[in-house]
């Protein structure tokens, strides 16, 4: 499933729109047509890619057509003075911003600044729209815009919404009511429709910064999380990494969760988990924030991947869909919501909140927040690589490939931040064994433990588990660690000559490489050897120790 | 070097003091104005802390501050006999370099410093000192006149010291670039000693040359940012030459 998640505070004045050409030909104002001329060849370049007209002068003739064009607008209605203001630095300047107006309307983001001495323009400097062709009479009142705006920021309003003419994207102008919500979380701008009631655009205007937080995960280690603060408050919006990564606390209304991941409901920053001291004491919501930026980091290190699609998309990870304490009464949800961490598409990683206390599995394990696993979490994301790669198909041998690259990468991942060793905390070759305790889910080292086969030809061949991806999935974990750790197969019995620790590097390469980049979304373990062992020529040479390790080791597994 | 400084003016004292032959003076005094080169170096070091992403990070700064030119003025009395008591002013400042060396928190990982080094330039070093003298006046023969002096000092120190290291850092914050140092001024009076001997040649009755050797030194602890203090040392031997006024 793929969910694009809302990507706010988008500008549309900056995006598309018209070129500075068909401006220059269209422009409505008779007097600034010529005025297109103002612009000097930078700012012209500049104006063609953002589709609006940028007044720069570059000389004295420029300017004295610039100015004299302005006070055209002026009589005409179009510029309006807003403010009149003596300069406190120089002396006998002043200094005037005049706001666009369309038909008595104000047009967002459209303002000209001048300076002046004795009435003469010494500066102007802005941007103004032409061509506008919107009826300025709203269908839609001042009161129902804001009452829309009420409903979808959970907030009360007082201030009355302002007619704006809003220009889009697409080049085109609406007529919005332009209203400000003020929340716990953020300040936003919302543009309404005036003549449908549909919100058009919104942004935050709460300015915000980044913020170095501690916080305590849920196996009670501290650690660093990288937050926004704005307003006196804290928020899970990692500013620091390239991509957006926010993490939202939906404290346990998975209704809410369900219709988000169906795509009927947008989160909002009100959503955002949110600490008032940057000390971070909810469990999930730092191992989930943390965790995902850390295999963010992973991937740009390791492999010079900007992301799960490689240009950065917007990471969203959602804690607590539902709550430990109503899991009596959630037993339709369990599955999902409590017992696994699931990657949506589109960015979109929820995590379960595992059991409650008391509760465990039928082998006595207990099962904690399913963000407290760094290989869970990795594994996770990589689901996403996997989709903005070789989209590996998710069912049967593709599958299964799919799953081992998200156990492979989540295992690296793993050794990439943690010291090796047993126990929690600890990079080694068990799945999920931070939060399944005791002993994970998974064994890259024996598969078998668990009662995945670790080798081909005890594959699973029935159609559960859509052909048994979890479970054949062991087949290409063991193959990856024998590549690295060496040893002998315990079906077959073949020895496999490892690269050896201290050389990962180059077998997780290797099966990224072949993973993202060669193999076909219906990939079977035949072909993932064979790409892997290109992968190992392409990167270290033929006849390489990790071309020699990657191919006895996918002998030992029993694919050929 | 002080306890050899001092040593080697002593033996100059005793040495011109010894002539049975000597004049004493008969002029009340004299004053001088005097360049000279103070040839210590007065290296010295700090460390500060930060606090920076939960957690502390040091900046290690090596000082500079070479000898130089200094300006000297002064003047004495004799008030009885060959015995007499005088004061001088001089004046140090010059401007170096210092040596950062930088730990810095990584802002996502607890434990992972960043190392940056990075070198500032221009680094103000001012000294202004009093030297209270008590002195003996000498005169071996004809034209020349010496005049042996000793007592305490009072030094007043200016120091620019580095306050704060810029960085430049992106992700993945692996690794940070010095850009900038900050630095604040600070200074501090602190009492020290001087002893030296002012050889002059007489052209006139009233105006003469001199050569000058002076050796006086502080050690000072500057209060800086943080409640820190940066222990360093003042003065110094210098030499130089000037003119003469007797009266």
């Amino acid at each position: 499933m793929s969910l694009p998640p809302q990507v706010p505070g988008q500008d549309p004045l900056a995006r598309g729109a018209r070129t500075f050409r068909r401006r220059q030909a269209t422009m409505a104002c008779a007097g600034a047509v010529a005025a297109a001329l103002w612009l000097s060849p930078a700012a012209a370049q500049q104006q063609a890619r953002q589709g609006r007209l940028t007044i720069a002068p570059a000389s004295r003739d420029q300017m004295r057509d610039a100015s004299s064009v302005v006070d055209s607008m002026r009589r005409g209605g179009e510029l309006r003075l807003r403010t009149t203001r003596e300069d406190p630095q120089v002396r006998g300047r002043t200094h005037q911003r005049l706001d666009q107006f369309y038909r008595g309307v104000r047009v967002f983001g459209a303002d000209v600044a001048q300076q002046l001495v004795g009435g003469e323009v010494v500066s102007v400097y802005g941007n103004v729209y032409d061509n506008i062709d919107v009826d300025p009479s709203p269908s839609v009142d001042a009161e129902r815009a804001r009452g829309i705006v009420e409903a979808i920021a959970g907030t009360e309003i007082g201030h009355q919404p302002e007619l704006t003419v809003l220009p889009r994207e697409d080049g085109a102008y609406t007529l919005t009511w332009r209203v400000r919500a003020v929340t716990g979380l953020d300040v936003r701008e919302y543009f309404v429709d005036a003549q449908t009631g549909g919100v058009v655009f919104d942004y935050s205007d709460l300015q915000t910064q980044s913020a170095v937080g501690r916080g305590t995960g849920v196996l009670g280690d501290s650690k660093k999380i990288s937050v926004s603060e704005g307003g006196g408050q804290f928020t899970a919006t990692d500013r620091l990494r390239p991509p957006n990564v926010n993490t939202y606390d939906l404290r346990g209304d998975y209704t809410r969760a369900i219709r988000y991941l169906n795509q009927l409901i947008q989160l909002t920053t009100n959503d955002l988990a949110g600490d008032s001291d940057n000390t971070w004491t909810d469990t999930a919501v730092v191992d989930a924030h943390v965790y995902v930026g850390w295999t963010y980091d992973y991937y740009f290190k390791r492999h010079a991947r900007r992301g799960l699609d490689n240009r950065d998309l917007p990471l969203v990870n959602i804690v607590h869909p539902a709550r430990r304490q109503d899991f009596q009464t959630n037993f339709s949800i369990v599955p999902d919501f409590y017992l696994n961490a699931g990657y949506y598409g589109g960015g979109v990683m929820v995590y379960g909140d595992g059991l409650p206390v008391g509760v465990t599995l039928v082998g006595g394990q207990l099962v904690d927040y399913f963000s407290g696993a760094l290989d869970v979490v990795a594994h996770e994301l990589t689901h996403g690589v996997t989709q903005y790669s070789s989209n590996l198909i998710y069912r049967n041998e593709s599958g299964a490939l799919n799953e081992a690259f998200s156990d492979i990468m989540g295992t690296a991942v793993e050794f990439f931040f943690q010291q090796p060793g047993s126990g929690t905390l600890r990079a080694d070759y068990l799945c999920g064994e931070d939060i399944v305790r005791p002993g994970g889910i998974r064994s890259m080292e024996n598969p078998l433990a668990f009662g995945d086969p670790d080798h081909y030809s005890r594959r699973f061949t029935g159609t559960a588990d859509n052909g048994g991806v979890h479970t054949n999935s062991g087949i290409a974990n063991q193959a990856f660690y024998l590549a690295i750790e060496g040893g002998t197969n315990r079906t077959s019995g073949l020895a496999v000559q490892g690269v050896g620790a201290s050389n990962r590097e180059q077998i997780e390469r290797v099966f990224y490489r072949a993973f993202t980049q060669l193999l076909p979304a219906n990939a079977t373990f035949s072909v993932a050897r064979a790409a892997t062992t290109q992968a190992a020529r392409d990167l270290f040479g033929a006849n390489s120790n990790a071309e020699r390790a990657v191919t006895q080791a996918w002998s030992a597994v029993g694919v050929n | 070097m002080r306890a050899s400084m001092t040593v080697t003016l002593a033996a100059l004292l005793a040495s011109c003091a010894t002539p049975a032959a000597a004049q004493t003076w008969t002029e009340r005094g004299y004053v001088s104005v005097n360049g000279a080169f103070q040839a210590t170096t007065n290296d010295f070091n700090d460390r500060f802390e930060f606090e920076k992403d939960l957690e502390t990070g040091t900046t290690d700064v090596d000082y500079r501050v070479k000898g130089g030119v200094v300006f000297d003025a002064g003047g004495g009395v004799r008030l009885w006999k060959s015995l007499g008591a005088g004061v001088a002013v001089s004046y140090f400042t010059r401007k170096d370099p210092a040596a950062t060396s930088t730990r810095s928190p990584h802002p996502f990982f607890m434990n992972q410093f960043r190392d940056v080094t990075g070198d500032t330039t221009d680094l103000t070093r001012t000294e202004t000192a009093v030297h209270v003298q008590a002195m003996y006046f000498f005169n071996p023969s004809g034209p020349l006149r010496v005049v042996f002096s000793g007592g305490p000092s009072f030094f007043n120190v200016e120091q620019q010291l580095v306050s704060t290291v810029v960085l430049t850092e992106a992700y993945p914050f692996d690794t940070a670039d010095f850009s900038s140092a900050r630095s604040e001024k600070v200074k501090k009076t602190a009492p020290a000693f001087n002893v030296g001997a002012d050889v002059m040649w007489m052209l006139s009755r009233s105006i003469g040359v001199g050569g000058i050797l002076r050796f006086s030194r502080a050690s000072i602890d500057l209060g800086a940012a943080n409640s820190r203090t940066v222990s360093v040392d003042a003065g110094g031997f210098y030499a130089g030459g000037g003119l003469r006024v007797v009266f």
